[in-house]
Formats: C-alpha cells, structure tokens, sequence
C-alpha cells in the first residue's frame, strides 16, 4: 500500500498548504497549535517531512535566514502533485467513510461523560 | 537575564540532531524563542519552553534513512551496516526494561549515586567559581602581587609601605610597571544623590587598571598623575553601583559627585563582573597623596598597600623575585631605622586570590570524592549480588549463543544508564546543596552559586562515567567467570568456588568502603572538636545585650580628625540617653574584627636600645570597656572627654603588662609611639591596665595600647551598646538618635555582638556542618553497605548454617561464626582507614585550632564508633540466619 498515509503526515500536508509559500518548521508548527490545539515537537515534524519529502510528497528548498535565527537558513516546503493526489485520496475516503455516520458519530460521542475537553 | 536561548539545551540540540535537518531545527526552535515565545512570556519561562522542545526534539527526531528510498535493499544489510548503534540500542532497551523490573533496586542504586554526585557537583561549582575561573584581567598569568616579610617582627607576606612600592617601580626593571592599592576597604558617606549611602571605596594608584589591563565601560581609567594630590579628585564607578545609583545613565561621566563631602568627577564606570579583591570596593578613587605626605616618615613606616606587577616581557616570576628581593636589600641599606629587616616577594595573582580559600575547598572536594566512592563501592556490591541472582538467566543466554563480550557489554550499560539517571537526580541535589551552603554564609567563600558551566558540567560527566566504570567492573568480571554446568544447574545458593571469589569481592568492596568512610568522619571529626575548642576560646568580652555599628562622619561636614572623634562622643552621649541603654562606647578595631595597627614604641626612662616592637595600638572611649565587660585590672579608665592641654591618656593590656612590666605597675609612666623618641615625638600617659580582647578567636591575645578616641587614627569608628532589652529593638531609637545630630549619616553593618563573634568562627561551622552531613552520608552508605554483604552472605550460607544446627551448634554459636567473619573485615577496613586518615588530616592541620591533625580522641573515638556500627549492621542478619530450621533447610536437598 504505498498511498497510504498516516493522520499526522496527513495534518503536516494539511498545514503545508494552508501556508502557501511561506511553509517551514516555524508556521507548520504553529498552524497545527492554532488550528487543533496540538503542540507537536519540531524532531517529529521534521521526521515527517523527511519521510513524506523521500517519498516524493513535498518539495523543499532552502532559503534565506533572519536575524533571529542565529544564522540558520529555512527550509521551505511546498506539498508535490503526488502529495496532493494521495492526501485527497486518503482524506476523501475518509470523509466519505464518514459522511452517512458523522452525526451518529457525534452523539455517540456526546454520550461519554468526559469527551469534552479531549 | 540573557535573552538568547539556553546554550546548554543548543548543545544538545547540536549533538543528537546530527544530519543535514539540524540547521533547520535549531533555526526553527531559535526564531520560534526570539520571536513569539520571549516577547509572550518572558526569559524564565522561554528558558524552560526552549528546553522542554529540545528535550522533546531530541528525543523524537529520526534522520530520514538514505536506504528506505531503495525498497530492494536486503532488510540485513541496513542492520549491518548500523551494526554498533543498534545493538546499543537493543543494549539500552533491555537495560532499562531490567531496571524497570525491579524499581526498588533501581531507585536504591540511582539513589546512591545521585547523593555522591550531587555533592561533587556542588562542591565543585564553588571550586569552581573561586579557584578554576579564569581572572578578567588581561593576560593575567603576568601579573604579580608584590608583599613584604619581615622575620625580626614575625611579619610575613604583610602589606608594603608605599614608598617601598614606589621604589620598586623604578628599580626593579624585570616589572614592566607597578600599581598599588589599598585593600582595607574604607568606607566614605556618597550625597547628593536622593538619600545619603555608605559605600565602600577602594583606593588604588592611578596606574592599577593599566596594570590590571582591564578597560572602563564608559569613559576611561586614571592615570599615574591622578594619584597625587596635586591633581583634581576623580571616581571610577562599578558597574553594580552605577545600575545603583545613577540608573545606568550613560552621561554619568563628568558629572561631579559628592563623596564625605568633596566633590569628586566621576571619569569612568567599570565593566560588569569586574572585582577586584573579594567584591567589596564599589567605586575607586587616586590615593591623592601630598607632597608632605609623601616625604614623612609615614609613607615608609606605614604598611598600608599591596603591590601589583606586570611582569616584563620574556622575565619569569622567580627572575622577577630575585631582582625584587636584591632592591629589597638595597632598600634595608638606605633606610636603616625603617626598613630594617624588611624583606619582599611576590605571588601570581590568582593563587594570591584563591588565598586562604584554598584549603578548605581542596579539603571538601577530597571529602566529596571518598563520599562518591563509598557510594560507588555501594552500588558495585549491590550490582555484584544482583549479577549472582541473575546468573541462570546469564549462563542461559551464554548456552545460546551470547558471547561473554557481549554480556559484558550489556552489563556495562547497565551501569552507564544507572550512572546516568544518578548524575540527572545529582545535579538536582547539587543545586539544592548548592543553595544550602550558600545559606551559610561563609566569610572568604564568596559567590557560592550553582552556575553550571561546562566545567561543572565535564566535571559531573568524568565523575559519572568513572563511577560507572567503577562499580561495573566487578560484577562485570564476575560474569566473564561463568561457570557454565554449576550456574545452569539452578543450585545457586550453594558453597563452592565461585561462591567464595564472589564473597572475596564483596568483602573487599566493604573493606575499602570502611576505610574511605574511616577517613572522611575522622575528618568531620577533627573539624568538630576544632569548633569546639574555638567556642571555648574565651574573647576576652562579654558578647551578650551588645549591639553594635558602624558610622563615619563625613569629611566634608568634619574636615579634621578631631571634629570626627568629637562627632562620634556627641553621638555616643546621645544615644545614652535612649531607654533600654545601660553604656556606650565608641572603638576603632572591635574586638574579634582582626586586622588593625601596630607600632614600635618606647617608654619614658628606657634606654636607647630598649622598645618594643609591633605593639597593637587602638582609640577607644570609656564606655567600650563598660559596655563590652573588659575588666579594669589596675588603674582606672581616662575620661569620657580629654581636657584640653593635658597628656592623652592610654591603657594597656593585661598581655602588654605580662610581657613589658613583669615586675612592676606600668600605671604613670609615659610612652611614645617611636624607638628613638625625639622633640617631636608625643608622650601618652599610662592611666590602667584592662583585661585582654582577642582580634581573631584562634590568635592568643597581643600586647597592646588603648589610647582615647580623639581622632589620631584613620578608620572608621564602631559603637558598641550594652543594653538592658533585646540590643535589636533599640536600632530604630538609636537611628534617630544619631539623625537628630546629622542626619546625611548612615549606620553600616548593624550587628549584635553575639552575631559578631558567630562570624568569627562561621568558616569553621560551614566546614563542620558539610563535613558533618557528608560524614553522616558515609557512615549510612557504609552500614547499608555492610549490611547488605551481611545478609547476603547469611542468604547464601543458610544451607551450612542448617547442617550445623542439624549437628548440635547453637543459635550463638552461628551468630559467632558470623560476626568473626565481620570483625575481619573491620579489622582490615579500620586498619587501611586510619593509615589513611594519617596521611589525609595532615594536609587539613592549617585549618585546626587546638586538636593535632592525629588527635588521639578523634582517632580512637572514631574506630570504635565504626566498629559498633559494623557489629550491630551484621549482627542483624546473622540473628536472622541463626534462627533457620535446619528440617526445612535439610528438605530442600
């Protein structure tokens, strides 16, 4: 099954997109704190892109630094025609899964006494 | 606080992140810190977020397999390839699953350890801190302080007399350049800026920082003119008190100041963290000495200055020492009278500096080191027991296949990681240790603070890694003697040979653990009994209702001498009248404060060849007497106020009659302070004889003269209360009483004199105190060490014991048997301690006060402590073996 893709490269993707050409460690972590309350740590991110860049699922490029980076460049990526056609795949099956069930799935849900905060 | 990110988390970072990524990474985490996380919620907490993504980065990062691209690549190879780290890694895994097995022993073992490194850790953050960080000034291995000995008065290493210095600066050519500065430490009222302040003043040669090689901040240093007085009066601020002060206002330079009274231009402030002889002097100023002064007898006679040299280029400190000490001689030719005798010598600045700290901090970084190998030698009988039980799962997996070198690798990672968890739990303790000692405040031990540079930090790792070493070497070679068909057998807990080697190791670790353990108490010991004996010392003054405090009238309010002293007996009349105060007196030098003049002198009717030499003089009124209970011996005290005209009315001391008037009253006779009086010297008259005050608790009383405080010495004068209430509840009174006479004066260093004579011996209690808690960290290691190796070998005999008792022994019979077997080992552990303990303490003579460094209480007190400790640790567990049913013991046959 070489598309299948896991949940947290599926949430990277995710971010990578959203941000454009700006998509680096720095705003890929903080898109996924602002939009899900995950703080993930930069080892894992970048673990991630690794594995998904090695699989031809994003591109990157290194660029510019800035002065609080201690002279470190940035690295920038951007999600690859490949990337993209397996994350609508996954995601598109997965909705579809879901569509007929989702509002079963919520008051399932709702039934747990402490489902709230997590 | 610094606002870049933690360097030591960086390093981490820098080091497991190994691959291309780790630009990016610490880039991201960098900006991350700098740009949203500090500005949000500040350095402290930034610290700790930049720390915690670290740890978490390290520890979830994987560098993407260059092989995973190529899915033909045999799954073999890439092991192979990788072969070292991953069987490190299975190596780690599986150590850390086996110390999770059994957590207790776990926790004993890391336990152990961390308290061992915790106190190397601590111990050698101030070592250090006073010893190992490098000095700010330039090419400071070049510089040297110059001093003066003289063996005719018993003088050695003391201050020199200026013009000594001067001449050395222009005669001895292998210095390229000589300073000198007073390092007294006089204290000056600063006004003018809001409320009047105390500060302390160092006062140097206009040449010092160019010697010293350290550059101003702001503004620029003196020059060699400003130090005479012909030149206008100038400042240099510290960094600390223009932050103070002046807000850190960078115009500050220029501005004029008011110090005692005298404007002042401040032409400099000073670089952060520089400090020159134990952090006291807040701002400088020139000598500003004048013609007279410079041409009077004084600036040959009075030993005021230390010298410091620059060391020409290509001369080496003893070329130097030589050439110094020749001028030295030409020196005692020209100037007969005064420099008589007078020798000089130097020291490299950092070991002058290091001092006197050096002893003690060598002292309790070698108790440390016998504490960390007690808890090695510990934690390797512990291990060694374990690898006896672990032995069938050993002897299986050498039965399938598992080389010894690779058991024996598995086994020493096991001690690295329990080393690792011990130096993590270690560094804690150390910080927490740290902050102890530092609450003890030790005078000549300052900055005690847990700063973990790499020093500390490579320091902690060597002591680790050599502890691991250590204590896995043993059960290590145990594992390397497997004895394939007994260890299969699962029989285990029966006699045979390697039963009786494991027994040999185990004693001797316990025989080593009892001498180290011997050392370091008889250590604790030896300070103990010092402290004891210097609490006995009887000081002359009765310390109890006593407060007491410093106060200078300042120059510009009081130009001369006598204005002051007069100031200062208006001030003592005042605060007699406040309730609660029974006398007052004022002094310069209290008693137990060190330091203070001395001067040759003669008295009238002795003969040309007749005087005395470096006799103590001081001033004082007479309610220091009173107020303090030195006892009037004969004669009477002077006035509380002189009468105009007539002779200045000394006494002296019980010690001074002892030594210049054994036969008959020195009451009446009349006494100068100079060898050969001439017109000009001045006759004081012996009024009384007082009892003697020690100035250091562990000096015997000196000969000395007491004159009344009119303001013939320079200092600042101390005033002692003797109260009828708590002496603490009288300092807002005794604030307004003295505010009421000038109120641009500050009170300094208010202390009750019982608080004053605690400071006399607090080197010795912070030193009793740590040995103290080591010595007891050793001991315990010691019985659970003992105890341990007992009731191993009462566990592992219990099959002898029951056939005994199946044969008629009896209960003591067995517990006899045993303890024999324990006395050995004490016999030999004591033994090895106190040939140990002979040769240690000697190097801690310097820092005892009435016990020899081989006292015979302490080392025969010490021993027979052990050695109860040891009999009652093995009596235990042999009771226990004594009691076994021998038909249960038969039974499993």
């Amino acid at each position: 099954m070489p598309s299948a893709i896991g949940e947290f490269e599926q949430l990277i993707l995710l971010a990578v997109l959203r941000q454009k050409d700006e998509a680096y460690g720095v705003t890929i972590r903080r898109t996924i704190h602002e939009v899900t309350g995950r703080d993930v740590s930069a080892g894992a991110v970048y673990t991630a892109l690794g594995r998904l860049e090695q699989r031809g699922f994003v591109s990157s490029r290194v660029a510019e630094t800035a002065p609080e980076r201690s002279g470190q460049r940035r690295k920038y990526y951007q999600v690859q025609p490949e990337g993209a056609a397996t994350l609508y795949r996954s995601y598109s099956h997965l909705q579809r899964m879901a569509d007929d069930v989702l509002q079963e799935l919520q008051n399932l849900a709702a039934q747990q006494p402490s489902a709230s905060g997590v | 606080m610094p606002l870049h990110p933690p360097a030591i988390a960086r390093l981490l970072l820098r080091l497991f992140v190994r691959d291309a990524g780790r630009e990016f990474v610490v880039g991201d985490l960098d900006e991350e810190y700098r740009r949203y996380v500090l500005p949000k919620i500040g350095p402290r907490l930034a610290r700790r977020w930049y720390w915690w993504q670290a740890i978490r980065t390290v520890s979830q990062y994987r560098a993407p397999s260059k092989l995973a691209k190529s899915p033909q690549t045999h799954h073999g190879t890439r092991r192979k390839g990788n072969a070292f780290m991953s069987t490190l890694f299975i190596d780690l895994r599986f150590a850390l699953r086996t110390l999770k097995r059994s957590p207790g022993f776990a926790a004993l073992v890391v336990l152990t350890l961390s308290l061992g490194i915790g106190a190397n850790t601590a111990i050698f953050s101030a070592v250090n801190e006073v010893m190992l960080r490098p000095l700010t000034f330039a090419d400071s291995d070049r510089l040297v302080v110059l001093w003066e000995s003289n063996a005719e008065r018993g003088w050695q290493q003391v201050h020199a007399a200026p013009a000594n210095v001067a001449d050395w600066r222009e005669r001895v050519s292998a210095f390229a350049d000589v300073a000198s500065y007073n390092s007294f430490g006089r204290g000056a009222t600063l006004t003018g800026q809001g409320e009047a302040v105390y500060v302390t003043i160092g006062t140097v040669s206009g040449n010092l920082f160019s010697v010293l090689g350290v550059g101003p901040s702001l503004g620029r240093v003196f020059t060699m003119d400003e130090t005479w007085a012909e030149s206008q009066p100038v400042a240099l601020l510290s960094h600390g008190m223009w932050q103070r002060q002046f807000g850190g206002d960078p115009t500050v330079v220029g501005r004029t100041i008011l110090l005692d009274g005298v404007s002042h231009e401040v032409v400099g402030v000073m670089p952060d963290g520089f400090t020159y002889e134990f952090n006291e002097a807040e701002l400088w100023v020139p000598f500003r000495w004048t013609t007279a002064r410079r041409e009077s007898i004084w600036f040959r006679q009075a030993h005021v200055v230390r010298g410091v040299a620059r060391l020409a280029p290509g001369i080496t400190p003893d070329q130097a020492q030589v050439e110094l000490q020749a001028v030295a001689l030409q020196l005692q030719q020209e100037h007969p009278e005064l420099n008589r005798g007078m020798d000089a010598g130097l020291t490299p600045i950092h070991r002058f500096l290091v001092g006197d700290r050096r002893v003690p901090l060598t002292l309790l970084l070698g108790a440390v080191i016998l504490l960390q190998l007690i808890a090695c030698a510990n934690v390797g009988n512990l291990l060694l027991a374990r690898a006896v039980g672990r032995r069938q799962e050993l002897a299986m997996r050498t039965a399938l296949g598992a080389g010894r070198s690779r058991l024996a690798r598995q086994l020493m990672t096991e001690s690295t990681v329990i080393a690792g968890f011990g130096a993590i739990l270690g560094l804690g303790l150390g910080a927490v240790l740290v902050r102890w000692m530092a609450s003890l405040q030790p005078p000549n031990l300052p900055a005690l603070v847990f700063r973990l540079d790499w020093r500390v930090l490579a320091f902690t790792l060597t002591v680790t890694a050599g502890s691991a070493l250590l204590f896995g070497l043993a059960p290590m070679v145990r594992t390397l003697r497997l004895d394939l068909t007994n260890d299969l057998g699962g029989g285990g807990s029966r006699g045979g040979s390697s039963n009786l080697r494991q027994r040999r190791a185990t004693g001797s670790f316990t025989v080593v653990q009892l001498a180290l353990a011997m050392m370091l108490v008889i250590g604790a010991g030896l300070m103990l009994r010092s402290l004891a004996e210097l609490r006995d010392v009887d000081s002359g003054v009765d310390p109890t209702n006593v407060l007491t405090f410093a106060m200078t009238p300042p120059r510009g309010s009081y130009p001369t001498d006598r204005e002051r002293a007069e100031f200062t007996i208006s001030v003592v009349d005042r605060l007699r009248a406040i309730p609660g105060v029974r006398d007052v007196g004022a002094v310069r030098r209290l008693a137990l404060q060190g330091g203070g003049w001395t001067s040759d002198f003669t008295i009238e009717g002795w003969g040309p060849d007749e005087f005395g030499i470096d006799v103590k003089h001081r001033e004082a009124t007479p309610g220091y007497f009173r107020s303090l209970g030195v006892p009037v011996l004969a004669g009477r005290l002077f006035p509380e106020r002189l009468v105009p005209g007539e002779p200045v009315p000394v006494v002296v001391n019980r010690v001074f009659v002892e030594r210049y008037f054994p036969d008959e009253s020195p009451v009446g006779r009349r006494i100068t302070y100079n060898r050969i009086p001439d017109e000009n010297s001045y006759w004081y008259t012996i009024v009384g004889v007082v009892g003697n005050e020690r100035h250091r608790v562990a000096d015997a009383p000196e000969p000395e003269i007491i004159a009344h405080l009119r303001g013939d010495m320079p200092g600042t004068p101390r005033i002692a209360i003797k109260t009828a209430v708590d002496p603490l509840s009288i300092v807002p009174a005794v604030r307004a009483a003295v505010a009421e006479l000038d109120s641009d004066i500050p009170l300094v260093s208010i202390q009750t004199m019982e608080q004053v004579v605690g400071a006399a011996t607090a080197r010795e209690r912070f030193l009793v105190n740590l040995l103290g808690v080591f010595a007891v960290l050793a001991l315990g290691l010691a019985c659970v060490g003992v105890y341990g190796v007992a009731a191993e070998a009462a566990r592992s005999r219990v099959h002898e014991v029951g056939i005994r008792i199946a044969l008629g022994a009896s209960e003591s019979d067995i517990v006899r048997g045993f303890l024999r077997r324990a006395a050995g080992v004490v016999a030999v552990g004591l033994g090895l301690g106190l040939a140990g303990a002979v040769a240690g303490t000697r190097l801690m003579s310097s820092l005892l006060y009435g016990v020899g460094a081989t006292d015979p209480v302490t080392f025969v007190a010490v021993p027979l402590l052990l050695t109860v400790m040891v009999l009652v640790s093995s009596y235990l567990p042999a009771r226990r073996a004594s009691t076994v049913d021998p038909a249960t013991v038969l039974r499993a046959e």
